[in-house]
């Protein structure tokens, strides 16, 4: 496996984790595929980054499973530790599936603005973990300076598009919401 | 068409069944044209020996619907709870950005575009998307810039255009065609 901060080849495939309600809009909770991939500013530099998990490390679905389930009660977990509220199906973090992008489509969404990468990324003891980097390239014109956000948008919806999935679970934990949890909607790609 | 007509901003296209389009602003090798309700919409333009897609904007707008007053009301509230978020939340906005947006989104809510996704990320930017089968329209609004792009499955995203909000409206990215005569043809020619 790569080591902290390497990039992985293009062939290789990377999965993002659909955690309830982290995709839905916090006002009226509507889906939106730049809330399932929240690709975010990285404090102190001008890269953007979403993690993502190496499907090399989790080759089978019910790993990348477990490493879901895992990252959801992570956060509950932290939640907790902070006094905040943690109520199944309103504030708890509830894992729900995945969706796949092999990195040579998000490498290919490389613009006038961005540079396009996956980079490997263990933390929290999972070595699993990358994340998708959106890289602003250097001595970007007057013109591009006020085109990044579209750029940056752009770039976002079609790694979104290049996805496949989404492959759908219901944790263990959540066993007493399993109902509810399987009736949420994870929309496939291209019908958002 | 000719090489030096390509990158005008007034095209005029005449199709094979009299139908014509025009004030079509080609960008790469799209003609991204507005106010197409009538005709449907236009899968392929061609002339002197060059495919275009032609991507109606209205024709995805309305084909998802007509605007809603209720969906528009509860982005100008989500405007509201962005910009009253704390600086590190995800989804916040800081007030510049959010004018801006108010004032597109203004506009857009008086048009016939129904109410569409609005998306926050990094602080000083705001996104208002469409989606329609294999179509992805945004508007971004960013440092008093609204900027238009496109994205076809297939083809990488285009940026039609944009505007310094200072300066111009936001209705300037969405002036253009009006479809004159015949019904909804295939293919044009110049």
């Amino acid at each position: 496996m790569a080591e902290q901060g390497q990039t992985l080849s293009l062939d290789h495939v990377v999965a993002r984790c659909a955690i309830h309600p982290r995709y839905l809009h916090p006002n009226n909770g509507q889906w939106d595929h730049a809330y399932l991939l929240d690709i975010k500013r990285v404090k102190g530099s001008f890269d953007y980054k979403a993690s993502v998990c190496s499907r090399e490390v989790l080759p089978t679905a019910e790993a990348v499973h477990e490493y879901g389930c895992g990252s959801a009660a992570l956060s509950n977990e932290n939640r907790r530790a902070n006094g905040k509220d943690v109520t199944p199906l309103k504030t708890a973090a509830h894992y729900v599936g995945f969706y796949d992008v092999v990195v040579r489509d998000i490498v290919a969404q490389a613009n006038d603005v961005y540079e396009a990468l996956v980079e490997h990324w263990p933390e929290h003891g999972q070595i699993a973990h990358c994340h998708i980097v959106l890289r602003e390239k250097n001595d970007l014109t007057e013109d591009l300076q006020k085109l990044k956000q579209l750029h940056r948008t752009n770039a976002i919806t079609a790694i979104w598009r290049s996805m496949s999935g989404p492959v759908r679970h219901v944790c263990e934990c959540d066993e007493e919401v399993r109902d509810r949890l399987s009736k949420l909607v994870l929309p496939p790609i291209g019908q958002d | 068409m000719t090489a030096e007509n390509r990158y005008s901003q007034n095209v005029h296209l005449i199709s094979s069944n009299g139908l014509s389009l025009y004030q079509a602003t080609p960008v790469q090798n799209f003609f991204v044209a507005t106010d197409m309700a009538s005709a449907g919409s236009f899968p392929s333009v061609s002339g002197a020996g060059e495919s275009f897609t032609c991507v109606a904007l209205n024709s995805v707008a309305t084909s998802i619907g007509r605007a809603k007053r209720d969906q528009y009301a509860s982005l100008f509230v989500a405007l509201n709870e962005m910009v009253e978020l704390e600086e590190e939340e995800s989804l916040s906005i800081d007030s510049e950005t959010y004018r801006s947006a108010c004032s597109v989104l203004s506009y857009l809510s008086y048009s016939d575009f129904p109410a569409p996704r609005v998306f926050s990320h990094g602080g000083d930017a705001v996104a208002f998307t469409w989606a329609h089968d294999s179509i992805v329209m945004h508007l971004t609004v960013s440092c008093g810039i609204a900027a238009l792009g496109i994205h076809v499955d297939g083809q990488k995203p285009v940026a039609v255009g944009h505007v310094d909000l200072a300066q111009s409206s936001v209705a300037k990215l969405f002036s253009g065609a009006k479809v004159q005569g015949g019904r909804a043809g295939s293919n044009f020619i110049t």
